[in-house]
Order: structure tokens, then C-alpha cells, then sequence
């Protein structure tokens, strides 16, 4: 019988500790680490990267490392979130960055089992109270999508320009100076902008653009600007 | 029936069906309680969906992203849970 070698994350050393114990008895199943966050799994501290072939991670880890963790570990195995909560929203992040699924805290130990056994197959796995909150989650965050790509889409390439300025931290007088306009014309172009966006600041122009990834990082040019 | 869950764009519920045991063997019951259909948890979440507004080609899209299958089968899958709805007459064609 082959093994799966697992690694749990949680800050709980008393959940870690016991599902370990209970898992001991699995002849299919080994945990192979643990770690009570991000920190314990730097390489700096460990020596190398901690691998395995599924990584269970609790979607309840202080500071926001859990969806940062995530990130790390889905390069490396199939991550499994250990859910405490029914959190569709948290599920559909840990999706996003690549997690195979979660199992909630209050499964039975079978059903436990068998969520493991899945995610280490590269299965995806949603509980069964949480899959139709995620699909409605899912299809707002779509319709979400699509109503600030087609807000975005009434930009001129010039407006577009100027706000990928802003973004990069630029302040209006650069603008004008790097673009060859005058700083009311920027400032004019950043209402506009702004008008069409449907926001009342900068700052949540930058935002927008950066949650709908219409602006890959602080300082890139915006899909479409003048270039 | 066609492979788009009868033709329906945005399929709507019969508002005399409803879910019982929800958390345990699901089933849709009609209005005199009499059970028409059990439904796994997918099927459920489908159901639900089912509200109108909805299209299917929404629902096969979350269902890409929820379970990491590609969009032929989950075309497949969604079709064929709403047109067994729409066979089984659960499903609202007024509008």
C-alpha cells in the first residue's frame, strides 16, 4: 500500500498533535510535519523546503498567513484547507490561489479520511455545506467582474495611462511632465477616469483596478494605456 | 431534450417545490409534501442556483472553478442535472 505523507498547519498544537495521533493509525496516511504557522516552515529554520504529499493548512492562521501559505505550499503538494468555519469567501480564495478544497472541523473522522485521501489524489474536494454558498460566491464575484471590466472598458488609453501613473505613485505634475500635458488636463483625465469607474478617489481607482487584476502590480501600465 | 437543460437560458424553480433535508439525503418534495426527486449535493447546489437570474452558462463556469474540471464536462454535468429538473417538470417556464 503506498503511503501520503501529509504536513498540518494550525495554531492549535492540541488539534495538530491529535489528528496526528489518530492519522498514526492510518497505514495509508503519514504526517510527516507540523507547524503552528508560516514561520516554523522557513527554510531558514528548517533547512529546507517542508514537503509533502498534502498539505492540510487552517484557513483560521493569525497575521493573514493563511492565504500567503497557501500561495508557498501549492508549488509544492496539494493543499487541503482545514476549515473551523463554514467561510465560502475564505474556500473561494484558497481556490483561487491554487488549494484543492477544504474539509470543515466538524466532519466525522471518515469523512475526515476520505477528504484526505481525495486532495492527495489531486481531487477536489468542497464540503457539502459549503458548495452551494461557493458556486453563488463564485457567480458574483464573475458578475462583479465582468461590471468593472466593461466600467474599465469606457477608459480612453490616455486615461488609462494616467491612472497606471497614479498607481506607480506618481503625483499629478510628473504626470503632466512625462505625458507632455498640462496639469489640469491630468487632473481632468483622473476625473473622468474616475467618473467612469464608478469610484470617488484614487485610491479606490488603484484598488479596483488591482482586485479585477486590470492593473498587474503598483507601477505596471494598465491593460490597453498608451504606451 | 436538448443538451442545455431543455433550452433554458436562466431556469427558474416551480415555486410549489421545495428542498427537504438539506443537510442529510436532500429531496425536492412538491406541494403536497410528496417527494419527486433526491439530489446529491451538487444537484442541490444547482437547484438552488436555479432562481432565474441565473444562466447556465454561470453555473458551469463556478462549477469549473469549485471542483477543477474542465468546462466540456462540466457543461455535461450541469446540463444534465437541469434538464432532469426541467423532465421532471420542476421548473418554471412562465417567463
Amino acid at each position: 500500500m503506498t503511503t501520503a505523507s501529509l504536513l498540518i498547519v494550525d495554531e492549535d498544537a492540541l488539534l495538530r498533535d491529535g489528528l496526528a495521533a489518530l492519522l498514526a493509525d492510518e497505514g495509508s496516511l503519514r504526517v510527516v510535519a507540523s507547524a503552528s504557522g508560516r514561520s516554523d516552515l522557513d527554510p531558514s529554520s528548517t533547512g529546507a523546503p517542508v514537503t509533502a504529499d498534502l498539505a492540510l493548512v487552517s484557513s483560521g492562521l493569525a497575521d493573514g498567513a493563511f492565504l500567503p501559505l497557501c500561495l508557498e505550499l501549492v508549488g509544492r503538494c496539494p493543499v487541503l484547507v482545514l476549515s473551523k468555519h463554514d467561510h465560502e469567501r475564505t474556500l473561494m480564495r484558497a481556490l483561487e490561489v491554487g488549494a484543492v478544497g477544504a474539509v470543515t472541523t466538524d466532519a466525522s473522522y471518515p469523512e475526515l479520511l476520505s477528504t484526505i485521501r481525495a486532495a492527495t489524489r489531486g481531487e477536489a474536494c468542497v464540503p457539502r455545506g459549503m458548495l452551494g454558498g461557493l458556486l453563488r460566491e463564485l457567480i458574483e464575484r464573475r458578475r462583479r467582474d465582468d461590471e468593472v471590466r466593461a466600467r474599465y472598458a469606457r477608459l480612453s488609453p490616455r486615461e488609462r495611462e494616467v491612472l497606471g501613473r497614479l498607481a506607480a505613485g506618481d503625483d499629478a505634475d510628473r504626470i503632466a511632465a512625462a505625458l507632455f500635458i498640462s496639469t489640469q488636463t491630468v487632473r481632468s483625465h483622473v476625473q473622468r477616469a474616475l467618473d467612469k469607474l464608478e469610484v470617488h478617489s484614487r485610491a479606490e481607482a488603484v484598488a479596483l483596478l488591482l482586485d479585477h487584476e486590470l492593473l498587474d502590480e503598483p507601477g505596471t501600465t494598465p491593460r490597453g494605456a498608451v504606451r | 431534450m436538448s443538451e442545455n437543460g431543455g433550452g433554458l437560458t436562466r431556469p427558474r424553480r416551480a415555486a410549489s417545490i421545495q428542498v427537504v433535508d438539506r443537510t442529510g439525503s436532500a429531496k425536492l418534495v412538491d406541494a403536497s409534501g410528496s417527494p419527486v426527486l433526491g439530489l446529491n449535493h451538487t444537484a442541490l447546489a444547482i437547484w438552488d442556483l436555479c432562481d432565474g437570474s441565473t444562466t447556465i452558462e454561470e453555473m458551469v463556469d463556478a462549477v469549473v472553478s469549485a471542483f477543477l474540471v474542465d468546462a466540456d464536462q462540466a457543461t455535461a454535468d450541469v446540463a444534465a442535472i437541469v434538464a432532469e429538473f426541467d423532465q421532471m417538470m420542476l421548473l418554471d417556464h412562465s417567463s
